[in-house]
């Protein structure tokens, strides 16, 4: 892409760095999952679900950038929920399977996370609970979330509405969440979110997670 | 003597505890196949409806035990639309418990009135319409049914998240409108002169297990299974219905 860069025309730069979002691959196969999360919801869930989000967000930035050169900006504002929507869909999603893992491949929070939880929590039981009571309890689809509060240097726990994105709605940096819509559970869970929530953490992937608060606590 | 009035304080005991009761459907369960299965009508009925209907019923005998205000105790007597349409005198958590499990209750006691059994001409579900007075009313706000579908349908498919889109009749104008609803918020709660006529629910779990994400598809079929005739009656009593100045 560098290279192709170099190459251009300047007035081409602009319509080429235009780059489109993308569904990226899960870090392991559909079923690997299993038996907490079964191989025909990952793969619905990534292929249509995340998928769509990438597209209509795609979509959605065209039509904002030509907005944006006509001045037009009355198409801007009306544009704000389809990428808020979108946005936060493939932002939340792209985070979601990164903080999973094969049950074989688990692992516990260790190290300076494990020390946080144990300071803002009381101990990693405290935290569990506190955050699968928060997921559970969402009224509608949503998300439950721990997450970093940068100014205190506290964890903290959040629950967001819908695709709303953690650190743009409520300033805190996702380290792991639980995507609790519906179509994250339902054909094998049906209604009972609790179980689905209390299953998750047997294929939390802490390692990542720990490397998110790294980050988190740098940028 | 004793036996009897143990019995008795049981039987009180068990009937003051149920202010709201999860209404039966009309129907079998598997009346509405092929467009809802009945596993799906078996979940949404007996799990999700009923956990809505107990949860109101856990929440109105807390408020009750819990309080000494004499107004709030009568509120919460009263029939839940009543209670629904005065969210803002039930103190906090209650009120958004009763905001989102009776907006839940009331809301699927309509929907499963809403549809029927399909019709069939020669194997070929047939899609039910409107006819009479609610018929001239759709032509003359959406221009034509073909017009009311498509916008109808653009609604439910563009509601984010989960809720309900609704045709209504504002009973001060008597005039139709879509609207939708996030959640299991009702209408009546923003507005008590909103009356839904018909409605559909876009929560995945009204159709995930058939449709998988494909809700366009859900709302395409769900035409097929509208009971049109009750509808009408809806729309009868609520252009009839009197405001209370």
């Amino acid at each position: 892409m560098q290279s192709i860069l170099k190459l251009c025309p300047r007035s081409c730069i602009p319509l080429i760095a235009r780059l489109k979002h993308t569904l990226p691959d899960l870090p392991y196969d559909y079923n690997a999952l299993e038996p907490v999360i079964s191989g025909e919801i990952m793969k619905l869930h990534h292929q249509k679900h995340h998928a769509t989000y990438v597209n209509n967000l795609n979509a959605a930035e065209e039509k904002y950038k030509d907005a944006q050169a006509k001045n037009d900006l009355s198409t801007l504002i009306h544009l704000q929920p389809s990428l808020r929507f979108n946005g936060g869909g493939h932002i939340n999603h792209a985070i979601f399977w990164q903080i999973l893992c094969p049950k074989q491949g688990g692992n516990q929070p260790s190290g300076e996370l494990s020390e946080a939880i144990t300071r803002d929590f009381g101990s990693l039981d405290k935290m569990i609970q506190q955050l699968s009571n928060a997921s559970v309890g969402i009224q509608g689809s949503g998300w439950g979330w721990l997450g970093l509060n940068k100014q205190e240097n506290k964890l903290q726990i959040a629950t967001c509405a819908n695709q709303d994105p953690l650190q743009a709605t409520t300033g805190l940096i996702p380290l792991f969440g639980i995507d609790v819509w519906e179509h994250a559970y339902y054909l094998q869970y049906k209604n009972v979110r609790a179980d689905y929530v209390k299953n998750i953490f047997n294929i939390a992937n802490w390692k990542r997670v720990e490397e998110n608060y790294q980050k988190a606590k740098q940028n | 003597m004793l036996i009897s009035s143990i019995i008795t304080i049981c039987l009180l005991i068990c009937v003051q505890s149920q202010y709201i009761t999860l209404p039966p459907l009309p129907y079998n369960y598997d009346a509405l196949e092929p467009i809802l299965s009945e596993k799906i009508m078996r979940l949404h009925h007996l799990k999700h409806h009923q956990t809505y209907t107990t949860k109101v019923n856990t929440a109105i005998e807390s408020i009750i035990n819990e309080t000494t205000d004499k107004d709030l105790i009568k509120l919460m007597k009263s029939d839940i639309n009543t209670i629904l349409t005065n969210l803002n005198q039930i103190p906090q958590p209650y009120r958004q418990t009763l905001r989102n499990n009776g907006g839940g209750y009331i809301n699927h006691k309509l929907f499963w009135h809403l549809m029927t059994k399909p019709t069939y001409i020669n194997e070929t579900i047939i899609e039910p319409q409107p006819d009479g007075i609610l018929l001239n009313e759709i032509n003359n706000k959406f221009q034509s049914f073909t017009k009311f579908k498509e916008q109808f349908t653009n609604n439910a498919i563009n509601l984010f998240g989960s809720g309900w889109t609704w045709l209504m009749v504002n009973v001060s104008t008597k005039e139709l409108a879509i609207n939708s609803t996030a959640n299991q918020d009702s209408l009546i709660m923003e507005n008590k002169y909103h009356v839904p006529i018909l409605g559909i629910d876009v929560w995945e779990h009204a159709y995930y297990l058939t449709y998988e994400n494909r809700r366009n598809e859900y709302v395409d079929n769900w035409f097929k299974i509208i009971n049109w005739p009750y509808v009408q009656e809806l729309y009868m009593d609520a252009i009839g219905q009197h405001i209370d100045l």
